[in-house]
């Protein structure tokens, strides 16, 4: 497959099956989007509290240990031992003074430097390090780490515009409408494998037109229709988009003329919103390269999207709430959260049909995807565009070179 | 002897209600799910992680069977998924407590599926920490249902209750 890299003539319009298909293309990915000037997202501050506390998480395919150093700092390491490549940290969090291997028990210190070889001096004045090996070259492998109101990303660049250049104003204004500075609280994750391509899961997200149609819990209890007014927000790069919406929470009447299709919620607090933000009842952001950034009516939730493979990626979604929250809020970003994760019944859709588009895309017939809902690639007042999609395309295309 | 009886009638009959349970649920009679619970059971569906943190976020949250009855038939007339087949084998299953009206009884189960004609997969492995109601009739529902399953990252959707 790997002769077929050409894009098709119409842009973003026009998708080729291979970027969801071939191995190599998932690896350049890596390196051109994850591996180089990309703002990841890794966790919340709130997770790594005190000085000594860890957590892991993932930039690109790569796991990384998050966690705050003696003077309070972030610092964000690759998992993996500078001896012999062994999984440093196996403990999903923590709290720890070294991170010790379990091979050879070199220890580094939170700073990331190397502070402890055992037999550095051999055994009787025979063996230990060669007097070239010089512990200071052989610290953590370290990322570029910057944080905004409590939202902690990584780079492996160290060439970054600051975060607030890198989402521009129109979507920081989104990212400062939910995470304003107020101290936040972790309340819950959930993590599962998608079988499907890591951008179907992106893109998922960016489409508003599925929205309203595969969701039928959605326009059931209008939630998200495609008659409410909406507003699609997409960086000038087309790097990162915000689909805004305000929920009717009326009925369609005319979404399917099956009377047997329609139920009623016996117990309506399922969906009992209260109003939080000043405009739209569901905000969904997506961050390039791999966060969804999603308020929907009272679930605040950070989905960061872990590319494993070319067809299949891990979303993990963490759960946050204020810190000093009416606790009968916190009830019901609880009970909301049953429209999402891996039970969730407005997710359980998508994460099937993701897994259906990429057995498609795996066909190999040199086939293209037509994002023709809408023109152009830029903000749009209505739900029946793809503009989003061709923003992100725009914008990966010009860092994927094709 | 006689006491042991009844401990023996006992098992026997939370055994057949768990047996009854996964029969049915692996024949997806999701309709008849909710019967299987009280008035006021909750149904909750976690994962080791997020239950040693006590964490207040589920996978399933429902309290009250208006809440299963609301699931059970969003899953049927409201969310899109991919025919599948399911197979529950139930491990041990224990009386941890017992009163008069009321059994507290932790299990161990795991899911199979087998998605339009594919191979089964293992989809969890769980346990679960339930609390059992009496009646009168000496039939059982449950008042709590708690699935606590092993994995951190799960292979797929957990469409169909456990
Ligand atoms: S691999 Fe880590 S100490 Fe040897
Ligand atoms: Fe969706």
């Amino acid at each position: 497959m790997s002769e077929f890299y050409g894009w098709p003539d119409a842009g973003a319009r026009r998708l080729p099956q291979h970027i969801y298909a071939d191995k190599d293309n998932f690896q350049r990915e890596l390196d051109a989007i994850f591996f180089a000037d990309s703002w990841n997202y890794v966790a919340l501050s709130c997770e790594v509290p005190e000085p000594g506390d860890y957590i892991l998480s993932s930039v690109g395919n790569v796991g990384v240990i998050v966690s705050r150093d003696r003077k309070g700092t972030i610092r964000v390491f690759v998992n993996r031992c500078t001896h012999r490549g062994a999984r440093l940290c196996e403990k999903r969090k923590g709290n720890n003074k070294l991170f010790t291997c379990p091979y050879h028990e070199w220890r580094f210190n939170l700073e990331g430097r190397l502070v402890g070889v055992p037999l550095s001096q051999g055994v009787k004045g025979k063996g230990g390090m060669s007097p070239q090996f010089d512990p200071q070259n052989h610290g953590l492998k370290q990322l570029n780490v910057c944080e905004r109101h409590g939202v902690v990303f990584a780079s492996f660049s160290n060439d970054m515009v600051p975060l607030e250049t890198y989402l521009g104003p129109k979507i920081l204004r989104y990212f400062d409408r939910v995470c304003d500075g107020r101290p936040l609280k972790v309340i819950g994750k959930h993590k599962h494998v998608v079988a499907g391509n890591w951008k179907l899961q992106i893109e998922n997200v960016k489409d508003t037109v599925h929205a309203a149609i595969l969701h039928s819990f959605f326009t059931l209890f209008g939630i998200w229709r495609s008659d409410q007014e909406t507003e699609i927000v997409v960086e000038d790069k087309g790097m990162h988009s915000v689909l805004a919406s305000t929920a009717t929470f009326s009925k369609q009447q005319t979404h399917s003329e099956e009377a047997d299709s329609e139920f009623s919620l016996l117990d309506p607090s399922l969906i009992a919103h209260e109003a939080e933000f000043s405009h739209a009842t569901g905000a969904v952001m997506t961050i390039w390269p791999n966060l969804i950034f999603l308020q929907q009516l009272n679930c605040l939730v950070m989905r960061h999207v872990e590319p494993v493979s070319h067809d299949k990626c891990v979303k993990t979604w963490t759960f946050f709430a204020y810190e000093d929250e009416d606790p009968a809020l916190t009830a019901r970003r609880v009970k909301q959260a049953n429209l999402l994760g891996a039970s969730g019944l407005v997710t359980i859709d998508d994460n099937e049909i993701l897994a259906s588009c990429q057995v498609g895309l795996q066909q190999q017939s040199q086939f293209e995807c037509a994002i023709e809902y809408g023109e152009g690639s830029s903000d749009c007042d209505h739900m029946v565009s793809e503009s989003a999609i061709r923003g992100f395309y725009n914008y990966y295309r010009q860092v994927m070179e094709l | 002897m006689e006491e042991m009886l009844k401990t023996l009638l006992l098992e026997r009959s939370v055994r057949e209600f768990y047996r009854r349970y996964h029969a049915q649920l692996d024949q997806q009679m999701l309709t008849q799910w909710p019967d299987f619970f009280t008035e006021d059971a909750s149904y909750l569906v976690t994962n080791r992680a997020n239950f040693e943190e006590d964490m207040l976020v589920y996978n399933v949250f429902c309290e009250g069977k208006k809440m299963l009855i609301d699931r059970a038939l969003g899953l049927q007339k409201a969310v899109w998924f991919r025919d599948r087949l399911q197979r529950r084998f139930a491990g041990s299953i224990e009386i941890t407590h017992q009163s008069e009206h009321a059994l507290d009884v932790v299990s161990s189960f795991m899911v199979t599926e087998s998605r339009q004609g594919e191979p089964s997969s293992l989809l969890l492995t769980s346990e679960s920490q339930d609390s059992l109601s009496i009646a009168p009739d000496g039939t059982l529902q449950f008042s709590k249902r708690l699935c606590i399953i092993d994995a951190e990252v799960l292979p797929d959707s957990i469409i169909y209750p456990i």
